[in-house]
């Protein structure tokens, strides 16, 4: 396996991990990432708009 | 969250909605990890005398829950909830087909991973085919599915280009 195969295999079971906590969890974690988000300016324009009109 | 489970289940009770269902990025963290979102899409559908103006009922309910609108959207605690009517037959069968889960102990109805890769597909923005592939790469869902699926709401060509532009990564 050469590294570059070992670090995508390292990144998906990493991904795979994540994926494993409870629906509840992953949805608080994305409540933090949109609050996150606010303060600072690289948002996508989609983002960027909805923010700014909420 | 658990507010929103509340909610949505007494508007069923009370007959403000006749069916529902969570779909986009809030039912693809039930089967990938975690998101980015801004808001907590429900398809919903209305009792046949809900009238013109289709979601005042649910928004009056709302704010005599004390929800209040934001935007398009209503704010129940953390979360913008946007109430989506099933606007095709694709929308309506996959609220049809939802499944059961628990948000705190109090049931919602989910739709399904194949369902969602099948409207992520109609939508077709980047966001949409990174939602499908997600859930192809989780083991949730398998491209035989979603092409059968596909099939059934004339997006056979959709899927024959997505396949093309991601099936070999």
């Amino acid at each position: 396996m050469t590294e570059s195969e070992k670090m995508l295999k390292r990144q998906a079971e990493w991904q795979r991990s994540r994926s494993t906590i409870s629906w509840k969890q992953k949805l608080e974690a994305s409540v933090v990432m949109r609050k996150s988000l606010k303060g600072f300016d690289y948002q996508t324009r989609d983002q960027n708009v909805k923010i700014k009109s909420r | 969250l658990k507010d929103v489970a509340q909610l949505l289940n007494e508007m069923l009770a009370e007959s403000i909605i006749s069916n529902y269902a969570i779909f986009g990025a809030v039912a693809q963290m039930r089967y990938t990890e975690a998101v980015m979102t801004m808001d907590m899409d429900i398809l919903v559908a209305l009792p046949q005398d809900a009238g013109l103006i289709v979601l005042s009922g649910i928004y009056a309910f709302c704010r005599a829950q004390g929800y209040l609108p934001e935007g398009d959207a209503v704010r129940v605690g953390d979360w913008p909830v946007q109430f989506i009517p099933a606007f095709n037959k694709l929308t309506e069968d996959a609220m049809l087909n939802a499944e059961p889960a628990e948000i705190d102990d109090i049931s919602v109805r989910v739709v399904t991973p194949v369902y969602l890769a099948v409207i992520a597909l109609s939508v077709g923005r980047a966001k949409d085919y990174a939602r499908i592939l997600a859930l192809v790469e989780e083991g949730v869902v398998r491209n035989e599915e979603i092409q059968n699926l596909a099939g059934k709401y004339d997006l056979a060509d959709a899927w024959k280009n997505f396949e093309k532009r991601f099936g070999n990564d």
